[in-house]
């Protein structure tokens, strides 16, 4: 009867066998001594010891299912006899069935004391959280255990390669407390070395190469550069634990502006991890180009205008490659708009090819979000103080709001954070450089402290500083606006065209404080740029008319036809030939006839 | 079909609410082991008294008993110790009280206690840890170990040094038993026997007079009782659980 069922048996796993094989190229068998031992059980089915045998070898090579099965026949057939719970109670922790487990090892024990069913009772304690329980029996066991760290490592190999990371897990916790040394040796933690960038590397890019090496004395699992993965094992067999590895990385990462943390986290195919960053500051700071707002666009208007009349290369500012501009302006409370809409003004006034003698790419704007007291910190520590020249010239727009006295002037970002920008502004007037223009603005608690610190100073510099402290209102924005856009015909000379501080702070009605009277150009001034060429081109034009021995009344006309500079096109054309005195009469007649006829 | 409903919610209610109200001790067991020693080491009285302390321990507690475990080890077991013992493992309940006494002369390994084994005719391999060991995975909740040892064969209480000396309250509790003058092991266990035979009519113990008597009240109790035998008495608390109600004494 027995022997009929151990027949039917293996012939369905026979059956089962034969599909496997004609379906896969692998064998079944798992084992020699396995094949021998089943080929030796079939012949005696009722030796007890060659059962045994066969279900601890299934157990050995971490097959508990294999090894369940052969225990309910034993048991079936009564062969197991004590043995028969421990043997259970292995193949419940094998399948990581960890309270069940428990019970059926600790029976085992009190049925019959024994050390292995004490160590796996320890780990299970572990596995399940009760590391008070489970670090009292291992800590009695390692002493008079001596291989209980092998031991454990050897059960730590053997159920994280097969798929059991929970008692894998409780294993090394308990290594880690029964015995450190050999945890530390055991366990040792992937090295991650970062050969580039160097810790803070500042960068206007919006990419950086890192380049890293990760050597480990176990196979890594998986390497990731922040969210990215670089490496993955994947489902690959480990065919050793102790294959080394050792391996270079040359990444792209993005960089977003201010602080970017770039993260690598190796972890090897125990789960054991080790990170390693680097701090890359993202210098960019470039104009967003969806921000708007009235002034700016008004600026902006105004210079198509200009455009319309004036060809390019007469309106372009000339660039200074020294001229850097930093606007900050930060949105807190009710005046946030205000604040933002001002320094967009200015800063697309600084930029601006008719206006800006500073080039796009040395400015920087913070605007909203981006006024933090991080990127404050970085750009001041990484731009605005190390990459200082002597020929540079700074231009500082600070709005927002402040709360100044004798100990800082704390300016707060968009997150209300303070920043003390006193320490700031004296180590940047400390520098050797060509100069620093400051503008201060927003809701100021203490102006007088303010503009006695700034003069002090401007007083103790040895480099050229201008300062002005705005009232808080926007009526040097509207101003300046008027100034750079509408060009005058009355006299002015060749350096009203250059703009500085005092423009800005006529408009205001604010004073700079400067050591020296001569201001610091910060920009050009369009619309004077053009009146005083035009002017200096209508004195060539009456000379010219004077050559071409142009008749009274034609000259009088064309005369009054240039009056306005808007004729700056048709006069620059006249005076380069490029139109002659009968054209020119022909199109101031025709200009002249229809001017009367809208007057009337 | 809400009625229905109700009337299952009310009395799952009134079942939990007795539950928690009562946590009255369900069964008792007894796990008796004695050891007279070997050839070598003699220590008459170990195994003599074990037969009549079941019966003493069940009149004083009162209640259900579950388990009568004795084993005599210069006699021949029916079954094993091993197994004995891993019947009441498997027949206890957490609500169970297991009261156990081992008496024997233990064989203390110097360099590691937990190899210290008591000595028996039998040889049967029991190390002190196992005692321990015995103590802490049985599910029962209330557990109540007595350990008497000759003067010259003493237990290895280095094994218990990790645990706090307490029995205060619930829980499970080793108890060395020790003669507070000098005295056979005959007479200890004597004595022993004794204070546990005075407990049968000790119910009158309900300090609190709630119409129990709790474990820890019975504990207290044994304590008295044992000084009068000229015992002194050393509890080890292995893990602390709720104070069980044992015996109602008022109706």
């Amino acid at each position: 009867m027995r022997y009929d069922a151990r027949f039917f048996s293996l012939c369905a796993l026979l059956v089962i066998s034969v599909t496997m094989v004609c379906a896969q190229p692998s064998e079944l068998s798992i084992s020699a001594e396995i094949d021998t031992l089943t080929a030796r059980l079939l012949e005696n089915p009722n030796n007890a010891a060659l059962q045994t045998q066969l279900i601890d070898l299934y157990l050995q090579t971490f097959n508990p299912e294999l090894a369940l099965l052969e225990i309910s026949y034993a048991e079936a057939l009564n062969q197991l006899g004590g043995i028969g719970t421990m043997m259970k109670g292995r193949v419940q922790a094998s399948l990581e069935q960890i309270s069940p487990a428990i019970k059926t090892l600790q029976l085992a024990y009190l049925q019959s004391p024994n050390d292995e069913a004490l160590m796996l009772l320890g780990i299970l304690e572990y596995s399940r959280g009760n590391t008070g329980a489970g670090g009292r029996i291992l800590k009695r066991l390692a002493k008079r255990l001596p291989s209980l760290s092998v031991e454990l490592l050897k059960q730590y190999e053997k159920f994280y390669l097969n798929g059991r990371r929970v008692i894998a897990r409780g294993i090394a916790t308990a290594l880690q407390d029964t015995d450190p040394v050999s945890y530390a040796t055991y366990f040792p933690l992937p090295e991650i070395s970062i050969l580039s960038p160097a810790d803070n590397f500042s960068t206007e890019a919006s990419q950086t190469s890192v380049i890293f090496e990760v050597k480990h004395r176990r196979p890594i699992q998986q390497i990731t550069l922040g969210k990215r993965t670089v490496f993955d094992r994947g489902e690959e067999k480990v065919a050793s634990v102790t294959e080394e590895y050792l391996q270079s990385f040359s990444q792209l990462a993005d960089i977003s502006e201010g602080k970017n943390v770039l993260t690598i986290k190796a972890t090897d195919v125990f789960g054991y991890s080790s990170e390693r960053s680097v701090i890359v500051n993202g210098m960019s700071f470039s104009r967003i180009a969806g921000w708007a707002s009235p002034s700016s666009d008004s600026l902006k208007k105004e210079y198509l205008t200009l455009r319309s009349y004036i060809p390019e290369p007469d309106l372009l500012a000339q660039k200074n490659q020294a001229v850097r501009v930093l606007v900050i302006s930060a949105t807190t409370g009710a005046d946030s708009t205000q604040y933002f809409d001002r320094g967009l003004f200015l800063y697309d006034f600084l930029t601006h090819p008719y206006s800006g003698i500073s080039a796009p790419a040395n400015a920087k704007i913070l605007l909203g979000p981006r006024v933090s007291a991080q990127n404050i910190a970085v750009i001041s520590d990484e731009w605005l103080i190390r990459s200082a020249t002597f020929q540079s010239v700074t231009i500082l727009y600070i709005a927002g709001r402040w709360e100044v006295s004798q100990e800082g002037w704390n300016y707060f970002d968009s997150m209300s954070q303070k920043v003390d920008f006193k320490p700031i502004l004296e180590k940047l007037a400390q520098l050797a450089t060509a100069g620093v223009v400051m503008i201060c603005d927003g809701v100021i608690n203490d102006r007088v402290t303010l503009e006695e610190g700034l003069r002090a100073i401007a007083q103790t510099s040895t480099i050229p500083i201008n300062a002005v402290v705005l009232r808080g209102d926007d009526t040097w924005v509207t101003g300046t606006l008027r100034d750079v856009t509408q060009v005058k015909s009355t006299a002015m000379t060749a350096q009203a065209e250059l703009f500085s501080l005092y423009d800005i702070a006529l408009k205001a009605g604010a004073t700079v404080i400067s050591k020296e009277p001569a201001g610091l150009v910060i920009a050009q001034n369009p619309a004077r740029k053009i009146g005083y060429q035009y002017q200096e081109m209508l004195v060539q034009l009456e000379k010219k008319l004077g050559t071409d021995k142009a008749q009274t009344s034609a000259r009088q006309k064309i005369l009054a036809f240039a009056r306005d500079w808007r004729r700056f096109n048709e006069v620059r054309r006249y005076l380069q030939n490029d139109l002659s005195l009968a054209d020119f009469i022909v199109r101031a007649e025709e200009f002249l006839s229809r001017s009367e006829y809208e007057t009337k | 079909m809400k009625r229905n409903r109700f009337v299952s919610v009310v009395i799952l209610l009134v079942a939990w609410l007795d539950i928690v109200a009562a946590q009255n001790v369900q069964y008792l067991h007894t796990v008796l082991v004695g050891s007279d020693g070997n050839g070598r080491v003699k220590a008459d009285g170990g195994e003599e008294a074990m037969g009549d302390l079941h019966d003493y321990f069940a009149d004083s507690f009162g209640g259900r008993v579950r388990n009568k475990t004795v084993i005599q080890l210069s006699k021949k077991q029916p079954i094993p110790l091993g197994d004995a013992i891993g019947k009441v493992y498997s027949s206890c309940d957490s609500a169970d009280l297991v009261v156990s006494v081992w008496a024997g002369p233990w064989q203390v390994d110097q360099r590691v206690v937990e190899r210290s084994s008591l000595i028996s005719p039998q040889g049967e391999s029991l190390p002190a840890e196992y005692v321990l060991n015995f103590v802490q995975f049985l599910p029962a909740q209330s557990v109540l170990t007595f350990v008497l040892s000759p003067q010259s064969h003493e237990f290895p209480t280095e094994i218990l040094q990790d645990f706090p000396q307490s029995t205060a309250s619930g829980g499970k509790h080793i108890i060395l038993v020790r003669p507070r003058e000098k005295m056979d092991f005959d007479d200890v266990v004597d004595a022993f026997v004794d204070a546990v035979k005075a407990m049968r009519s000790s119910k009158e113990l309900d300090t609190n007079n709630d119409g129990w008597v709790r474990f820890s009240e019975w504990l207290r109790e044994f304590y008295k009782k044992a000084q009068a035998e000229k015992l002194s008495l050393a509890g080890f608390g292995i893990a602390k659980f709720p104070d069980y109600r044992l015996v109602q004494v008022k109706p």
